[in-house]
Formats: structure tokens, sequence, C-alpha cells
């Protein structure tokens, strides 16, 4: 694959990223980041007795 | 060797010769101090610090007292985990990789950080053929593959019927939530192993009361098999980044095969002077990810496995390679 078609998929990757980021933005997705934070993640803790 | 070659360099080389190698420090030193402040950072809390609404892909399954900023893929399997549709961390994983390509796994993931400390024991090495090495490489992709599809099925399953979908969660225990945060060696070193000793001193009934009897029935609660299986990767993990560079990073992580599936297309990538290149292959043996340079065009490179570490760079006497955006 040629540079210049490298950058146009690059391009198009990069706005599927910006559409992600604003779809979850739009859905207050920032805030599940921060409870995700704040509480345990019981998977990270599996397989203590 | 004739006397002729012997001949000392003239100042001016030999002055060259001392930047050259004040330049290869100074990188090399540069990527350690970085991975060194980002691993404190994102376990800040100690201090009281953040947590701050920050998503890296990157793998940091530290405590979440201490925790600062979230590792994407562990934020992809929780969101999944709660039947959302996880787009924020498909855009860090997104943006940043077809930026930066992989130099977060290089620069910043704290599994990464380790596995380049436990290289630099030197031990031993174990360098697998070409052909081993290339097999193996696929496993990850598998990996990516079998985790995805476990969390993905119990996504729908609970959005198609919210009953059924707890009762494959439940069916999976602990692991159906993530069921590769479940196995990460990270939280096995920094979540599991620091919680065990309290967790086993609740079970264990007090030394005077301890027979045989007892204790085989309580071996299956002290030891159960998620923990056996935790350990026995551990140390799969510790063993196998002692004797290569970048073990972990290369055959098994899953975030590792989704960004490197993107990696090929990022904008940053690295160019290949082929004027002052002599073709020596110090930058080959050198590269941690195994990556062969010299059979990449030299306008541009962007290999999948590469984590822009600049060990390449480091290790070019001739300064024939450089960063290259876009």
């Amino acid at each position: 694959m040629e540079i210049l078609e490298k950058r146009v998929v690059a391009s198009l990757i990069f706005l599927v990223g910006l559409t992600l980021l604003a779809l979850g933005l739009h859905f207050g997705q920032v805030a599940d980041v921060l409870r995700f934070l704040k509480t345990t993640f019981e998977a990270t803790t599996a397989g203590i007795p | 060797m004739s006397k002729r070659d012997k001949k000392p360099l003239p100042k001016v080389a030999q002055k060259a010769q001392e930047v050259k190698v004040h330049k290869k420090v100074k990188i090399w030193w540069i990527r350690r101090l970085v991975q060194l402040t980002s691993f404190t950072l994102f376990n800040a809390g100690i201090w009281g610090l953040g947590p701050w609404p920050i998503i890296l892909p990157i793998l940091v399954y530290f405590d979440s007292s201490t925790k600062t900023v979230a590792g994407s893929y562990e934020l992809l399997e929780y969101m999944l985990s709660e039947a959302v549709m996880p787009w924020i961390a498909l855009a860090s994983i997104l943006l940043f990789t077809v930026l930066i390509g992989r130099a977060t796994c290089g620069w910043l993931c704290p599994l990464g950080f380790i596995q380049d400390m436990l290289t630099h024991l030197k031990i031993g090495r174990w360098q697998p053929s070409l052909r081993t090495h290339n097999s193996l490489k696929n496993l990850k992709y598998g990996v990516l593959l079998v985790v995805l599809l476990i969390s993905g099925s119990i996504a729908a399953a609970t959005v198609s019927n919210p009953a059924s979908g707890q009762r494959l969660k439940d069916s999976l225990g602990k692991a159906g939530q993530g069921p590769y945060s479940a196995v990460d060696p990270l939280g096995t070193l920094f979540v599991v192993i620091p919680k065990l000793p309290l967790a086993w001193a609740r079970i264990l009934p007090s030394a005077s009361d301890i027979t045989w009897d007892s204790f085989t029935k309580t071996l299956p609660v002290l030891l159960p098999s998620l923990l056996v299986v935790r350990l026995i990767l551990l140390l799969v993990f510790l063993i196998g980044s002692i004797y290569l560079p970048r073990f972990w990073c290369l055959y098994v992580c899953p975030l590792g095969a989704f960004m490197a599936l993107i990696n090929r297309f990022r904008f940053l990538g690295l160019r290949r002077d082929p004027v002052r290149c002599t073709k020596c292959r110090d930058c080959v043996e050198l590269c941690p990810m195994r990556v062969r340079i010299l059979d990449l065009p030299f306008e541009k490179f962007n290999d999948a496995e590469c984590t822009l570490c600049l060990d390449c760079q480091d290790a070019c006497t001739e300064d024939a390679i450089k960063l290259k955006a876009p």
C-alpha cells in the first residue's frame, strides 16, 4: 500500500474516532469513566478467595 | 588489522562520536524517565490525587483506590459488561493509535515498563526463529477475538434479555465482567497478590486448630482455580519478559493486537535515510518488537508491531533513522 493510500485510510480512521468520541460525549460517558475509576472493577479482583 | 586501521580518530570525528554517544544515552533515559513518571502518576491516588477523566490505550490494572486514569481496554470490558456501547473507549484506541501509533505501549504502559525492567536483568536471552515468532505473533489476535466474543456475547444477551444476560454473566463469575481483566498479570501483581494475605487470614483457622484434614479441605478455598490460572500466567509473564523483550506485548496483549490492526496506518512514522544507512543491522538487532526495519520502505515505515520506542534511532550510529509525520 502506498503512503498516500495509507494517509487516506488514516484520515478515515481519525474521522471514525472523532465520531465515536462525539457519541461518547453526547451520551455522557465521561461520567461513566469517573464512576468506573471510583468503584472497584470486580474482574480485576477475580480469583481472590 | 593493519597499523593504519589503529590510527586514532581525528579530533573532529572523536567529538562527533561523543555527541552520538551522548544522544544515545539521552533518548534511552528520556523514555525511562517518562515511563517511571507515568507509572507514578497513574498511581497518584496514594497521595490523594485524581481520579482524572483521562482514557489512555494502555493497561492500568491498579487498585481502584490508587488509580488515576482509565485504560481503554479495561473500560471497554467494563462498559460491555454493563451492556453500554463503549464509544469513548473505542474512540480513545482509534484516535491515539492513528495519531501516534503504539507509542503509548512504548512510553506509557505500566505493563510495558515492568517488561523493560525485567529485560534489563539480562539473566538470559531467548530468540525464537523468525517462523516461530511470526506464528506466535498471531496468538494475540486470537486472544483479542476470544475475549471480545465473550464480552460481546454477554452484552448482546443482556440487551436482548436482561435475565439471560445476567445468568450468562453469573455463570462465568467475576471473569464474566472482563475475561481479560480477570487474568491480566498486572492486576495479579498489584491488586490480587497484595490482597491475598488478608483474604487467606479470614479463611484459615488459627494455627493450633490446623490438622491435615482441615488443611486439605480448605486448600481449594484458599487457591481457587482462577487464582491458580492467574498465578501461572503471572509466572509466564515474568519469566517470558526476562528472556524475551516485550514478550507480553508481542504475543498475548489483546489491546496491542487491537492497536496493531490500525498501527500500520498511523500518521507518525519513522524514516530511514538511504544515503546514511550502511545496513549494519544494529537497529534490527536492538528492536524489542523485532521489526525488520531494513525490509520496510525507507521513505516512511509503520510496522504493526512498532511501539515508537526509538531504540532503533538510539542504535543507529549514522543517524539515519528519524521520526516522520504525517
